[in-house]
């Protein structure tokens, strides 16, 4: 059966004003399209990464879904409504968490602004300690709620701010970069609990980052935005495929076999030899007779070829 | 000299602010037409000069409340150990705020000293300009003390606008004090008259207002003496609170 | 139609519930939060300084102002003082102060929220401080009241609510305008408490200071209009609810224009 669309974009323009310079002591200003007429759908269930260097509109995308900013030009419909309206029914269907911005009252325990939200979105007392009991469990927060935020760490409250962005069960819920500032055990987690809950409970997720493990452990899909607009929506692994260029090339080998196929292959490509050991990196196409040639050239001990990051890829665009 | 530069960027920054440079320049205006009108309904009688003197021409007006906030915010967010750099952040804070109230200073001054002139009240310049340096300094220790109250109190800006109100009620900007005998309900003997309406008076009559300095040195050293020890025993505490 | 009504009806009230247990739950979390710091009651009741010492003036200054004896001068300034003690308990100046330190991403996430992000602020910024001193406060009123013999209707007590409700809307513009101009605004707000300090004056209403500090900048309503209406009532109770009614159609065009703009260029 056919997903049902939740969020629909259209065509989307959004204008700021920038100074521009001074004439005598008065700032001039001129307006500035940060977005530039963007359009996309995103299905149910779906978890889709936004890419894009700072400034590129990733963020002024997820506000105006979020009903925070209101565009000049376009339409965007999400759950059926339109954001900006900021019906109390949206908002309560919508969870939004900026990275390095506060839902918390920094000196109350967690469980206080937990009881706020409870108020604020209308949950009744059960439903809420259950969630409470269950989103804790999976983000490894149940020892800290009785403790104030000022006194966590920063990876146990960016956790408890995500616990706080789920509670409601939001329908569909905007993170910008979630994983900013997080050491890589901290990132995991959070990484863990995103995948298990888009898994489990459908929830649609739409995530700004600049951390590509994000995006290339979580999200399915990829936009990618660049000068205000979509410059690839698709797969993840499609956009991988699409931009990949070379393979990283690492090889251990005991003895050489025959050493003019050796001389082949320290002519033909980028590799440097060193030792015992062989590190360079091959044009995509070329890996099969690449590694023939590496067979053929020694009596091969360990052999590896990996992939580009995405993050060298999405450097590679943005340059 | 580096701190003549923290100067520079407080008068910079109001510079590049303009609406709030003009609200720094208004709202004393405002204030002083408004007050001078009540009492002069009250009284039947020209407040004008008194309110345009005490206020205008003496810039404690703004001065120490706006330090001994971003004192305060130094102490509580612990910028004084994290500040690593070879100044005094407390005289680096005061010097950027006294940049900051130097140009709505100036405009107030030359406004209050047009309006006195024009109407025959004659303002010793070099009284006011040797007095300048008295009331700073005990606007400084002031703030310093103030500031204190950050590593106690939660909600420091209430402590900065209490002590404000009452300086204000006791400098003779709110009530005017030409009509009360201070030495008899001991105003007299606290600062806060002698920074401002003391000042003014003295500015009038062309002679230096020595008690009203030898008070103010006084009160700045017993404010910084008392200081001190609550700064140092409020830096064991957030030392000892793992910051 | 009458079905229509009722649903109204049964939306509002539940509405009602929700802000009435949302700010319950604020009031809640303030208390938890002073709690770590017991010492701001204490400090909060030391304000009482300020108001003693406008006493100390009236009590000197009392013979030579015609028309105002010590017992009017005393009530102008009690009610003055319970407004500003009120002013703080709702957090007005947590609000500025987060104003001055927050940019407007922060103000972008309560936007988000389904509740009205100024009730969300104030709600952050309870000081529940004031309590004590609000307590004292209106036991001297209810004092000076029975000592006075001074008859208080349901009237007067409404009257004097509506009024506090008109500076309190008044507070809520200056809000806006931060909100719609961002930090260049906030001494705007700086301006108008130094300028409160002139509300507990003896000002003739009939005045045209009176009339500009009525209509204009309705700082009349913080002192001076609650306690006459104390002593004269009906009239001025109607005219502070008429005033109200305007005041609550200029903050929700002030609020609607501070939404767009933010929306505009926000976060």
């Amino acid at each position: 059966m056919e997903k049902e669309e939740l969020i629909r974009v259209e065509n989307v323009s959004k204008y700021f004003n920038v100074p521009k310079g001074k004439f005598l002591m008065f700032p001039l200003w001129e307006k500035r399209e940060v977005l530039k007429g963007i359009s996309f759908k995103i299905k149910e269930g779906e978890f889709v990464g936004l890419l894009g260097p700072n400034g590129s509109g990733k963020t002024t995308t997820i506000k105006i879904m979020a009903g925070i900013l209101v565009p000049e030009k376009g339409k965007v419909d999400v759950l059926g409504y339109v954001p900006w309206k900021k019906e109390e029914e949206y908002l309560k269907k919508i969870g939004v968490l900026f990275g390095n911005r506060s839902n918390l009252m920094f000196d109350v325990p967690v469980i206080d602004s937990l009881l706020l939200f409870k108020e604020i979105y209308e949950l009744d007392k059960e439903f809420f300690d259950k969630r409470v009991e269950e989103l804790a469990r999976m983000l490894e927060i149940k020892d800290i709620l009785q403790t104030p935020v000022r006194k966590l760490s920063f990876g146990q409250r960016m956790r408890a701010e995500i616990l706080a962005c789920f509670l409601h069960k939001p329908k569909v819920v905007f993170l910008d970069e979630p994983t900013i500032g997080l050491d890589v055990i901290a990132s995991k987690k959070v990484r863990e609990f995103l995948k298990k809950i888009n898994r489990n409970e459908k929830t649609t997720i739409i995530l700004t980052t600049h951390n590509m493990r994000d995006v290339e452990r979580l999200c399915k899909r990829t936009l990618l935005i660049k000068d205000g607009k979509i410059i690839f929506d698709g797969s993840t692994n499609k956009l991988i495929k699409k931009l990949i260029k070379y393979k990283y090339a690492k090889v251990e080998f005991n003895s050489i076999r025959n050493k003019s196929y050796e001389k082949k292959i320290l002519e033909s490509y980028e590799v440097e030899k060193c030792n015992n050991s062989l590190v360079g990196r091959i044009p995509y196409k070329e890996q099969v007779k690449f590694t023939e040639l590496i067979f053929k050239a020694y009596d091969v001990k360990a052999f590896s070829l990996e992939d580009q990051s995405l993050e060298e890829l999405i450097e590679e665009v943005f340059e | 000299m580096k701190y003549f530069e923290s100067f520079l960027i407080g008068v910079k920054e109001t510079l590049n602010f303009k609406l709030t440079l003009a609200l720094h320049v208004v709202s004393p205006l405002i204030m002083v037409s408004l007050l001078s009108f009540i009492w002069g309904n009250i009284y039947d009688k020209d407040f004008l000069t008194y309110f345009v003197g005490v206020s205008l021409l003496l810039p404690s007006f703004t001065f120490y409340s706006s330090s001994s906030t971003k004192f305060m915010l130094a102490i509580r967010n612990g910028w004084e150990v994290s500040f690593a750099k070879p100044i005094n952040l407390f005289l680096f804070i005061s010097s950027y705020n006294l940049g900051r109230h130097f140009i709505p200073y100036l405009i107030n001054l030359t406004i209050a000293f047009s309006y006195l002139l024009l109407n025959g009240v004659e303002i010793n310049l070099a009284v006011l300009g040797f007095s300048l340096p008295f009331i700073v300094l005990f606007d400084t220790s002031m703030a310093y003390f103030i500031s204190l109250f950050a590593h106690y109190f939660y909600s420091i800006w209430g402590v900065r606008v209490i002590i404000k109100l009452i300086d204000v009620l006791l400098s003779g900007l709110a009530f005017p004090f030409n009509l009360i005998n201070l030495k008899e309900t001991g105003i007299y003997y606290l600062p806060f008259a002698h920074k401002v309406y003391y000042i003014f008076e003295a500015s009038i009559k062309g002679v230096l207002p020595v008690d009203s300095y030898l008070i103010l040195l006084a009160y700045s050293l017993f404010l910084v003496l008392i200081a001190l020890p609550f700064h140092k025993l409020g830096w064991k505490k957030f030392e000892a609170q793992g910051g | 139609m009458k079905l229509k009504g009722l649903e109204i009806i049964r939306k509002s009230f539940k509405k009602i519930k929700k802000y009435v247990k949302v700010l319950a739950s604020f009031f809640r979390a303030s208390i938890i939060r002073y709690n770590n710091y017991k010492i701001e009651y204490i400090y909060s009741l030391s304000t009482i300084i300020p108001f003693l010492i406008t006493l100390f003036f009236w009590k000197i200054l009392e013979d030579s102002i015609e028309g105002w004896s010590f017992n009017d001068l005393a009530l102008l300034t009690l009610m003055g003082a319970i407004l500003s003690t009120l002013i703080e308990l709702g957090g007005f100046w947590g609000v500025m102060l987060w104003f001055d330190r927050n940019d407007r991403g922060n103000l972008a996430l309560m936007i988000t929220k389904p509740i009205n992000p100024l009730i969300y602020l104030h709600g952050i910024n309870f000081f529940p401080g004031s309590i004590p001193k609000l307590i004292f406060y209106l036991m001297l009123l209810i004092t000076f009241i029975i000592q006075n013999n001074i008859s208080i209707s349901i009237l007067s007590v409404v009257g004097v609510v509506f009024s506090y409700i008109v500076f309190f809307l008044f507070l809520g513009i200056i809000e806006c305008i931060i909100i719609a101009f961002d930090k260049a605004a906030i001494p705007l707000f700086y301006t108008i408490i130094d300028i409160f300090k002139i509300a507990d004056k003896p000002i003739d209403l009939s005045s045209v200071l009176g009339v500009v500090l009525t209509f204009f900048v309705p700082l009349t309503f913080a002192a001076l209009i609650p306690s006459k209406i104390l002593y004269e009532g009906r009239e001025l109770a109607l005219f502070s609810f008429i005033m109200t009614v305007v005041m609550l159609i200029m903050f929700s065009l002030s609020y609607r224009f501070a939404m767009k703009r933010f929306e505009a260029v926000g976060g």
